[in-house]
């Protein structure tokens, strides 16, 4: 076959054409146009003590803007929790120091992602920085499993008050007995918990926590504050020892 | 009974011989790159033949299949409430599978069995020993443009399939069943990674390209020389090169995706 110039021609056209499909598929497809100057941009950290279902490459988000995306998530055997590394772009620079991060589930049954909140702190987080204040992805077992146990100790309370019939005794039993046994991740009792936990519950667990909160709040949040979470695993006892010994156990 | 035994081990030999000769082959029009480089008039001519004249082939074969693609997923996704998700889903059938796989299928009958059929009926008219009478190794000169020239230009091809078949998807979707266009591309581009799903979908469509060329330029000069030789050979080369694009699709999906 004799190479001719429009031979040449159609080659070079049919070349071109390919390339520009590839682009297509690649920028317009794909999301590759995303991020693309990651120069400047920089990494934070935030430990996790379950990330649920949360991937690599998994948004970052501030107010529903997404600022990032997860780089990496490993396993940090020192404080068995979760290590989450996220890479934040350079336009996004000036995060208040006390941001705290949550993972978030997009819809009802969505993906997750990492939540950011601003805090009112001057400084701003750097390259490497950590987010001390994190909160663990919900687990929607836990939070059934949490729920029925709940509503069996109501019961429970339920069938006292009527049968001792003394008010001193019912007041006692409800402040303090209504502490259900916990699975290490489903309240964040290693992180300090930010005041309006975003967990949606029904009202009535929702009270449940919140009452909770206030009555171990006094002691944790100055411990924790304390001790600044660099030697958790001693600083978690307070917080729902039966719990903790379970995950110990577990991680042994 | 020792019949039966004698023609399975004659067909394994057979077989076995033939992968040999098939291997042997291969390298042996490897070895013709830098002769083909010193003359790339020969891959150019090749690159015609068997790329810019599928491409009509393959654009509106592209077309159809991302707007029927468009059709089914909407009656299926319109039933969830989540005909946003339409391009997602058009995308990345396109991207993942669709788009390499339909692609080698129609090459190999298009360009394969041409391929094919070209080579053998060199051979049954002794072109290719008359070259090497000339001192002309045909395998060098016949065989490896046209191995080349299909390697590359099936990813060309395959790319274009996808992004013809996801404007096809778009035109339906968007223009036909009147979804949202917001969201069809921010969905795609959110959901569909440049790595794990372009990237990977192009390696496919390299790999199926030589396969299928590899197979179809192999069965040629394999051929035995004669009319109904040669016709058998081309029978075989797109019947093998279907086999071997479905089932390395498989190894590779399973390599590239089974995590």
């Amino acid at each position: 076959m004799q190479v001719t110039r429009t031979t040449e021609i159609w080659v070079g056209a049919f070349v071109a054409l390919g390339l520009v499909a590839l682009f297509f598929v690649s920028m317009q497809v794909s999301n590759l146009g995303d991020f693309k100057s990651s120069r400047g941009s920089y990494v934070l950290k935030a430990h996790f003590g379950n990330v649920g279902g949360l991937k690599v490459r998994a948004p970052v988000s501030m107010a529903g803007v997404t600022l990032g995306r997860v780089e990496r998530i490993s396993f940090d055997a020192s404080r068995y929790e979760a290590l989450v590394e996220m890479r934040i772009d350079p336009a996004f620079k000036q995060l208040p120091e006390d941001t705290s991060a949550s993972i978030l589930t997009a819809g009802l049954l969505g993906e997750q992602y990492i939540g950011l909140s601003a805090g009112g702190s001057d400084d701003f987080l750097k390259d490497g920085d950590e987010i001390e204040l994190t909160q663990s992805a919900v687990i929607l077992e836990q939070l059934i499993s949490k729920l029925m146990f709940n509503k069996a100790e109501e019961g429970k309370t339920e069938a006292k008050k009527s049968t001792r019939d003394a008010p001193m005794a019912t007041s006692a039993v409800t402040t303090s007995a209504p502490r259900p046994i916990q699975p290490p991740d489903a309240v964040p009792s290693t992180s300090v918990v930010p005041e309006a936990a975003p967990v949606p519950l029904t009202p009535k667990a929702e009270s449940e926590v919140q009452q909770k909160n206030k009555s171990k709040s006094p002691k944790s949040s100055h411990k924790a504050s304390a001790v600044k979470r660099s030697s958790a695993p001693s600083s978690e006892h307070h917080a729902s020892p039966r719990a903790d010994h379970a995950s110990k156990k577990k991680a042994h | 009974m020792v019949i039966f035994f004698q023609k399975l081990g004659q067909e394994t030999l057979k077989g076995i011989g033939k992968l040999g000769r098939a291997v042997v082959f291969i390298a042996h029009a490897l070895t013709g790159t830098p002769e083909l480089l010193r003359r790339p008039g020969l891959l150019l001519a090749q690159m015609y033949s068997v790329g810019v004249l599928s491409i009509l082939l393959i654009s509106i074969s592209g077309l159809f299949v991302g707007m029927v693609l468009a059709l089914q997923g909407f009656n299926v996704l319109s039933d969830f409430g989540a005909e946003e998700s339409l391009g997602v889903m058009v995308a990345a059938s396109l991207v993942r599978e669709l788009g390499p796989v339909v692609t080698a299928l129609l090459f190999a009958g298009r360009a394969g069995s041409a391929l094919t059929a070209e080579i053998g009926l060199m051979k049954a008219t002794e072109q290719l020993s008359g070259m090497e009478m000339m001192a002309v190794d045909p395998v060098k000169r016949i065989i490896a443009p046209r191995l080349f020239s299909g390697t590359i230009s099936m990813p060309l091809l395959a790319a274009l399939f996808t992004a013809i078949g996801v404007l096809g998807g778009y035109f339906v979707g968007v223009g036909l069943l009147g979804v949202d266009q917001g969201p069809f591309w921010s969905q795609m581009q959110s959901q569909i990674d440049f790595w794990d799903d372009s990237v990977n979908g192009f390696i496919k469509s390299l790999v199926f390209g030589a396969v299928v060329t590899g197979i179809a330029v192999f069965e040629g000069y394999d051929a035995i020389p004669t009319a109904e030789g040669v016709s058998r050979a081309t029978t075989r080369s797109v019947v093998y090169a279907a086999f071997a694009v479905l089932g390395s699709d498989f190894v590779l999906t399973a390599l590239m995706f089974g995590d």
